[in-house]
């Protein structure tokens, strides 16, 4: 027996989406094998941009030549689809800028992890918007 | 969505682990016929034993460990893709068989039979260096890490011609001039030609990336690079042709180049961002100590502060068994960790928890072999120097009990790449993305 057009519409609106703190900490989870610390202590993400429940991560490795590219990249994804709400994770890897020891932040502070603009730090994205998180939106 | 650069690829992960795993065996084999040859050492270096021993410890140790380490490492730090895995493998097989037949046939002091396993090391080698040489051909930025490689290349190059020359005199005479100083100017070549620039050139980029600290530029690299390229042929000529000057200009600026290296270690250590040194890094900081005294001790034999067999071999010992082994064991410690979390955990990711690198470690093995391997060096050189034969095998004994613990932690973490298959796990495909 299918629900009526009206029940699903109330679903859909009530549906929260995810926000850039939920992704962060689902972030948080995928670590550098080698070095033990996190993504985002590494400073390895460079901005998350939310559009729906479509979820796109920027992100760098210590180093253009590292062998785990692809790993990390699914790593980071699998831990992202998780988050209540994503639909869909793209992962982004760039070298521009290149990442280098100083984005490191272990305990944290604005460079543990992506700094969040303020609409985006604390409140879950609306519907039909998108919130964005960018180390060089911010720079 | 994953979008990537293009970048090296990545050989398998067992291509580099079967080099790393032979050299971590021959390195054993050699720590324990420390104690059984220490009468050997006690006396002149100049004996078939201790070429078996030297060999079993520069080719199938060294040679080997920097062979496997290169084909992990030249995708990663400069970012070219293997030319040949398949030229790789036969080259192993080659390499392994020629280096088991030299060292025999050093040992039993074979001269006619040492000629074919010679011969099988050399096309080995020449199989590396056109491997590596194509490897790196058409790399847009040489930058300093890739400078030094290719001058370790030539240095290999050289140093297996002269060895195998070497080798053919002994059944046709074919060389000029003294032998002694013609196995002293193959040993320089093979330590300050080959080895030297490898390690320094790879440090340049691997140790910021362990030490998580900034890459060393500047001045330093040029003192380094053309310290190594005008330095080392001055010291080969000046051996050869018995020209103390020549000698010492070389020398110097061969020591130039180390503390050209040694500031730019140091400098990382400083800097980092690591909060603590596990004990491979340990190792290879302590192995840069030993790379000091070494280059301590060939300046005062250069010049003849020190002079005579027994502090040739000391000097000797110094940069293979201090400087270059705990350098290479503690990279090793590293690597593989690395190659066989790749291999048996990197399919599981994102699917479920996987360990760290340090979860796969021993850390006591780790820190029974850093201590009872440096311990044994010193002991050794002390003994060697003193030429006490109960000093060398006690320096035998504890440096082949920290050879044993370092074998057992690296199978421990061998281990975990092994039952894959039986616990059920996709198996694999070691293929190393980039």
């Amino acid at each position: 027996m299918s629900r009526p057009a009206s029940d699903v519409r109330a679903h859909d609106a009530s549906r929260a989406l995810p926000s850039v703190a939920a992704v962060t900490a689902a972030l948080g989870t995928v670590f550098d094998p080698e070095l033990g610390m996190s993504v985002v202590e590494l400073g390895l993400i460079y901005g998350i941009d939310i559009v729906d429940g479509a979820v796109e991560i920027t992100m760098t490795l210590t180093a253009p030549g590292c062998p785990i590219h692809d790993v990390m990249a699914e790593w980071v994804r699998a831990a992202v689809r998780g988050v209540p709400g994503v639909e869909r994770v793209g992962v982004r890897l760039t070298f521009d800028p290149p990442w280098t020891p100083d984005r490191i932040h272990r305990h944290g502070g604005p460079r543990h992890g992506p700094p969040s603009p303020p609409d985006a730090r604390s409140t879950p994205a609306k519907p039909g918007r998108s919130s964005k998180s960018s180390d060089r939106a911010l720079a | 969505v994953i979008v990537r650069p293009a970048t090296g690829r990545g050989p398998s992960a067992t291509l580099p682990l079967r080099y790393l795993v032979a050299a971590a065996l021959a390195f054993v084999l050699a720590a324990l016929a420390l104690p059984w040859l220490a009468d050997v050492l006690a006396g002149h270096y100049y004996q078939p034993r201790v070429f078996a021993l030297t060999h079993t410890l520069t080719l199938g140790w060294i040679m080997l460990s920097i062979m496997g380490a290169s084909y992990q490492l030249i995708p990663i730090v400069l970012e070219r893709p293997i030319w040949s895995e398949r030229l790789a493998r036969a080259q192993f097989v080659v390499l392994v068989v020629g280096i088991v037949g030299m060292v025999g046939h050093f040992f039993i002091g074979q001269w006619s039979g040492w000629v074919w396993s010679g011969g099988l090391v050399a096309l080995g080698v020449a199989a590396h260096v056109t491997n590596a040489v194509m490897s790196v051909r058409g790399i847009r930025a040489m930058g300093f890490t890739g400078r030094l490689v290719v001058l370790a290349l030539v240095g290999l190059a050289l140093t297996t011609l002269f060895g195998l020359a070497l080798g053919l005199d002994h059944v046709v005479k074919i060389l000029p001039g003294f032998v002694l100083a013609n196995v002293h100017a193959h040993v320089q070549l093979a330590l300050l030609g080959f080895v030297l620039p490898m390690v320094i050139g790879v440090a340049a980029r691997v140790y910021p990336m362990f030490l998580l600290a900034r890459e060393p530029a500047g001045r330093l690299g040029a003192v380094q690079l053309w310290g190594l390229a005008g330095g080392v042929p001055l010291v080969v000529a000046g051996i050869l042709v018995d020209a103390r000057p020549v000698l010492v200009a070389g020398a110097l600026a061969v020591a130039g180049a180390v503390g050209g290296h040694v500031a730019w270690v140091v400098g990382m250590v400083r800097e980092r961002k690591r909060p603590t040194l596990d004990w491979g890094l340990r190792l290879v900081l302590t192995g840069t100590a030993f790379l000091v005294l070494a280059t301590g001790m060939g300046l005062g034999l250069s010049v003849g502060v020190v002079a005579g067999p027994r502090y040739g071999l000391a000097y000797g010992i110094l940069a293979l068994g201090g400087w270059a082994s705990l350098t290479i064991a503690g990279m090793m410690l590293k690597i593989v960790p690395f190659l066989v979390w790749y291999l048996a955990y990197a399919p599981r990711v994102g699917r479920q928890p996987v360990p760290t690198l340090a979860q796969l470690s021993w850390i006591l093995g780790e820190r029974v072999a850093a201590a009872l391997l440096a311990g044994g060096v010193i002991t050794l050189v002390l003994g060697v120097v003193a030429g006490e034969t109960a000093w060398i095998r006690a320096a035998g004994i504890l440096t082949a009990t920290g050879a044993l613990a370092f074998a057992a932690t690296l199978a421990r973490v061998l281990h975990h790449a092994m039952p894959c298959a039986a616990r059920g796990l996709a198996p694999a495909t070691g293929r190393q993305p980039s």
